[in-house]
């Protein structure tokens, strides 16, 4: 049983009527975040006395293949950095009796044949199945499909049918981010052709956190634990830890990206354990009225709203690039332009509502600003209505363009939560600095246990709220305009030898 | 009535309500965890979602009874304490209101998820949707504390 558990990136056959397996993509793993891989469908018909042997050499041969890839991947941080710690395996033990551990693992492999062979198609003579592989090994595929079946077979190829679904071969990402990559992936596989967010998201993540946990203190000691964390990683064995420990050392490298993206918020909204007046806000700049750092939060939550909104426009008009490239590589080209007058519609409202006010000032927007709001938002509105109607329907197109200017205003201040979630670790902070009497940034020897408890409960309990929110601004507001969540993964079918 | 009566009540409003709305939501996603816990444990890392979310409710409430505590000495008149109430008030509508949300949605959420893992991405979006219903009172309320 031991080797099979040590085996984790070879998931089990998941043979329906589509089997598949795998070959290594390509001799360079780079950091391209496309989740494309062509794939192509092969359709074989072999002599029912050869289905078993074909089958052997497949599973097979993709056993070799991912364990070669696992060995590249694992590697690969090493390359990237000298700071960034690979996992490194234990040896596998030796079993004691290995002829048991032989036998075993003999028995587990032709019973995964034989469940194979139970779905597949067959006549009185011969056997069909149908097949997913990556499109630079066709040929491999149909060779060693040939050879094992002594040429009694028929192999035929094809792309997928308009509208199919291919599995996606997803190219593996560094091993540091492979916490991001579960939270993604948590949520659903890109689709065939989209781009994959994992890299996308390592950045954006981190930040959208930072600016909820603003704080230098409390930053650092993420840093600390996150290195911690990833130095014990590599002493303990992944398989004999709780499911929460193993959370933590899967998560080690994030927690050290979230803690120094919370410290450099932390300096920008000037807190240090909450708002001790130890570190003054320091400015980032200004945007006509958004203010980038250079206030406390606590003391003018107006400005940390308009930060906040405009953090959101920033992250939602990241989203429409990505969804504006995924129309263009799904030669979707009627369609291509409405993500760019999404973002025209969304950066049009946001100067609205800096030049003009919010809902309070509505009245200006049809008086005074009325050409603006003509241009900046009508405008857009009645072009993606026009350019999904021409495309779709125009049914289609009428619900979409309402579905967009709902979608723009709702998302939009969904983002207020960075100024809710900052201000509430802010005041969750301060209650603890004033049981401690902290005052003007001179903290008392006695108040270090009271900020240290303090500390502690925001850490896990603020942390935790505040982890969700991100996960969430990022799976509602932000997938919801280019990633659906709906791709298959290849899971190819192998031996687990 | 007087103001300081009046602001105090919404404190207790504001704080109150929340966490018991919090609670209700936690009360119930929590067991239908532990349920599919048993079956699918694999699916107890998203589905923890809908139990912070709930929790989270119970945060938004702090934060506008502990804005309301550091306002309470300059509410005098009684047009601020009005203000005061009524923004507790806010809060703990619309936490109820997506406490419920939460709870309905995200019952049926992990029920879902347990029997078709696919389904989540398209389900979670009533969970998050409830929520944000709170967040909307909080800006609002929010609003309303910074004129008294």
């Amino acid at each position: 049983m031991k080797s099979i558990k040590n085996l984790p990136l070879i998931t089990r056959a998941n043979a329906a009527m589509v089997t598949s397996f795998i070959f290594p993509i390509g001799n360079r793993l780079t950091l391209s975040s496309y989740a494309l891989v062509t794939m192509r469908k092969i359709n074989v018909i072999v002599f029912e006395d050869r289905i078993h042997a074909v089958l052997t050499s497949l599973g097979e041969a993709a056993i070799a293949q991912i364990i070669d890839l696992r060995e590249r991947t694992e590697r690969w941080p090493e390359v990237l950095a000298p700071y960034v710690f690979s996992m490194t395996r234990e040896k596998e033990e030796k079993s004691e009796e290995p002829e048991v551990v032989a036998s075993h693992e003999l028995s587990e492999g032709e019973k995964q044949i034989m469940q194979a062979e139970e779905k597949l198609a067959r006549t009185a003579r011969t056997v069909y199945f149908e097949a997913w592989v990556p499109d630079e090994h066709v040929k491999q595929a149909v060779d060693l499909i040939n050879k094992s079946a002594l040429g009694q077979c028929v192999v035929t190829d094809q792309l997928p049918a308009e509208g199919e679904k291919a599995p996606i071969l997803l190219k593996p990402v560094p091993s540091f981010l492979a916490a991001f990559e579960r939270l993604v992936y948590a949520f659903g596989y890109p689709s065939s052709g989209d781009i994959n967010p994992v890299i996308i998201l390592a950045f954006t993540f981190p930040i959208l956190f930072g600016i909820m946990f603003a704080d230098v203190g409390q930053g650092l000691l993420f840093v600390a634990i996150g290195i911690l964390l990833t130095l014990a990683k590599r002493k303990v064995r992944m398989d004999k830890v709780g499911d929460i420990i193993k959370y933590l050392f899967i998560g080690s490298e994030m927690f050290i990206l979230l803690g120094i993206s919370a410290t450099f918020f932390g300096f920008v909204f000037g807190e240090f354990f909450g708002p001790s007046g130890l570190i003054h806000p320091i400015s980032l700049g200004q945007i006509g009225p958004f203010r980038i750092g250079g206030f406390e939060p606590t003391q003018e939550p107006m400005e940390m709203l308009r930060f906040a909104i405009l953090v959101g426009a920033l992250h939602l008009a990241l989203g429409l690039i990505l969804r504006f490239v995924n129309e263009i590589r799904h030669r979707h080209y009627r369609l291509a332009p409405v993500p760019i007058f999404w973002l025209w519609l969304l950066f049009g409202g946001l100067e609205m509502w800096a030049s003009y006010g919010g809902i309070s000032n509505i009245s200006k927007w049809f008086s005074v600003g009325i050409f603006m709001m003509m241009a900046l938002i009508m405008l857009p509105l009645t072009l993606i209505l026009v350019f999904t109607g021409l495309a779709e329907g125009f049914t289609e197109g009428v619900g979409f363009s309402v579905e967009v200017f709902a979608e723009t205003l709702s998302h939009t201040m969904s983002y207020g939560r960075l100024m809710a979630l900052g201000l509430i670790h802010s005041a969750m902070n301060y209650l603890f600095l004033v049981l401690g009497g902290v005052e003007h940034g001179n903290f008392p020897l006695g108040s270090i246990p009271i900020i240290a408890v303090g500390t502690m409960l925001v850490l896990i309990i603020e942390g935790l709220v505040v982890f969700v929110h991100t996960l969430r601004l990022h799976w509602v507001e932000w997938f919801s305009k280019f990633h659906s969540g709906e791709g298959i993964a290849f899971k190819p079918f192998q031996l687990t030898k | 009535m007087d103001p300081g009566l009046t602001s105090l009540i919404g404190v207790a409003l504001a704080i109150g309500v929340p966490v018991i709305s919090a609670a209700i939501a936690i009360i119930i996603c929590g067991t239908a965890m532990a349920g599919i816990g048993t079956e699918k444990p694999e699916l107890l890392s998203r589905l923890i979602i809908t139990v912070v979310l709930g929790e989270a409710l119970a945060i938004y409430g702090l934060l506008i009874a502990f804005m309301l505590l550091s306002k309470l000495s300059n509410i005098t008149t009684a047009e601020a304490a009005d203000k005061a109430l009524i923004s507790g008030a806010i809060i703990a509508v619309t936490t109820a209101s997506a406490g419920a949300g939460i709870s309905y949605c995200g019952t049926s959420l992990i029920g879902a998820t347990a029997e078709k893992p696919e389904t989540f991405s398209s389900n979670v979006i009533g969970v998050v949707l409830s929520e944000a219903l709170a967040i909307y009172g909080l800006l609002i309320a929010f609003m309303l504390i910074g004129q008294i």
